[in-house]
């Protein structure tokens, strides 16, 4: 008798699926219970690179690549369940009667995420328009850290952070990207808890739209901060944090306003004028 | 099958093989030893073809036979197919001491065939071939709907499994009740 498919042993088995896309992996999921216990058991790998998820008003964005490929899912509550359109895409709408569109969302996540055990996730972008239990659950009850290269997020409050940032492998993870809102512009964060992780001091570029305490920055090699309005003390701070610090490489402040141009004259003595540039040359001293 | 010391088994004399001359280090002799599957129709492989299959490689390294050894006692692999053993001889003949291409185009394309190839690799370890096998399967579900892979792969629905598990059941116990009326019977 010749034999089947499901007869194929595990090692074979898993090769298949590791070759398969994520798509095909999960048509496979719903041939059988068979075959269906084994990807729940295995969790085959896919080349899931980026992942955006961002909630507005109720309704979850998608965006979601495959190297080259990309995806982008909207779930939008519906009367009486979920509405799942895939934008930019010929496919027809799809309604999810009785069902709750977060629901849906996050569970698709999860399968999403579920394809990256030992592979790294080169992008997760978090962006949320108010804290969202189910959404922060993502990383936080998985059984092994979720490998991620770039992390950025938009948020009001470091706990948001906190949800997320320490759940990642502290190895894996070299970018943080941070973002509030414009309602918290000037506000300014300490960071006094995630500054203590292990994935903040292993990271080594961080970009942020706000000013932070200082004292948090010198383990890494990047910094940029893109800021409303500058003043003379954030700009001595900034130095001062990129003079002593072993690791740091670049510093740097993108800002729409500062009126301290004649005080900086004053404080670092007479620049170099090179149009458009204006530069100050500063000795960094050994030790 | 008895284990000698390790041998230097001199070139075997022109014989009908389906391994090609080895062009590399000609002055070397190379070593040959034996296959057969199912069938019991021998293959002579040269021991550079074999170093594919990490199972006969392991082989060879702990009897350490010598060639008049090696003749009178061919690896059995009773589970193989004699055609399945065939065209994994001839794979591992075409890539004797060659890098393998990252691709394989001639793999058997009707499915029966392709798993029982997949099952004879993964048994004889042969890494690379495996590769191509798996991939040739992974070709074969891309794209596919469930209902599709399922009608391609004669895959039952969970209704249709445990309907033929029930029945399966059924017939064990009418086994076990005729069995045990039967004992009875001879027990009178």
């Amino acid at each position: 008798m010749s034999i089947s498919f499901l007869d194929l042993p595990g090692v074979p088995m898993k090769l298949i699926m590791e070759k398969l896309d994520l798509q095909s992996v999960q048509c496979l999921r719903k041939t059988c219970w068979n075959l269906r216990n084994f990807i729940d058991d295995v969790k085959p790998e896919s080349n899931l690179s980026d992942l955006k998820i961002s909630i507005i008003e109720d309704t979850v964005f998608l965006s979601v690549e495959f190297g080259e490929k990309c995806r982008n899912l909207v779930y939008k509550n519906h009367e009486n369940g979920c509405l799942l359109e895939f934008r930019y895409d010929s496919k027809p709408l799809i309604f999810l009667e009785n069902t709750n569109n977060l629901e849906i969302a996050v569970r698709d996540i999860q399968l999403l995420l579920d394809s990256k055990n030992s592979g790294i996730l080169q992008k997760l972008s978090i962006s949320l328009d108010k804290k969202c239990s189910e959404i922060s659950g993502i990383a936080k009850f998985r059984k092994n850290f979720l490998k991620v290269q770039n992390f950025s997020m938009s948020f009001r409050e470091e706990t948001e952070l906190l949800d997320f940032l320490p759940f990642f492998n502290p190895s894996s993870l070299k970018e943080i990207r941070l973002y509030i809102g414009r309602e918290n512009v000037g506000k300014v964060f300490e960071f006094s808890e995630i500054s203590k992780l292990d994935q903040w001091k292993n990271a080594k570029i961080l970009t942020l739209n706000t000013f932070f305490m200082m004292e948090n920055l010198e383990t890494f090699k990047e910094v940029t901060m893109y800021l409303e309005n500058i003043s003379v003390d954030i700009i001595l701070k900034f130095k001062k944090v990129f003079l002593t610090s072993a690791s740091m490489e670049k510093a740097e402040i993108s800002f729409y306003n500062f009126d301290g141009d004649e005080q900086l004259d004053e404080i670092f003595g007479e620049p170099v004028r090179h149009v458009p540039k204006i530069q100050w040359f500063f000795e960094i001293l050994e030790g | 099958m008895s284990s000698t010391e390790q041998g230097t088994s001199s070139a075997a004399p022109a014989e009908p093989t389906t391994a090609p001359e080895s062009a590399a280090a000609p002055e070397v002799p190379e070593s040959f030893y034996y296959v057969h599957g199912k069938d019991k129709v021998v293959h002579k492989v040269s021991a550079g073809a074999l170093q594919h299959s990490a199972l006969i490689h392991g082989m060879i390294s702990n009897l350490g036979y010598t060639e008049e050894q090696a003749k009178a006692n061919p690896f059995p692999f009773e589970n193989i197919d004699g055609d399945i053993l065939q065209m994994v001889v001839d794979w591992c003949n075409q890539h004797k001491g060659k890098p393998t291409p990252p691709e394989d185009t001639n793999l058997p394309k009707q499915k029966e065939k392709l798993f029982d190839l997949v099952l004879a690799v993964n048994y004889l370890e042969i890494k690379e071939l495996l590769t191509y096998c798996c991939k040739q399967v992974a070709m074969m579900v891309k794209g596919k709907s469930p209902e599709e892979i399922r009608e391609i792969w004669m895959i039952p629905t969970d209704a249709e499994d445990e309907a033929a598990e029930k029945e399966a059941k059924k017939r064990a116990g009418k086994e076990a009740a005729g069995e045990t009326a039967a004992a009875a019977g001879d027990a009178k």
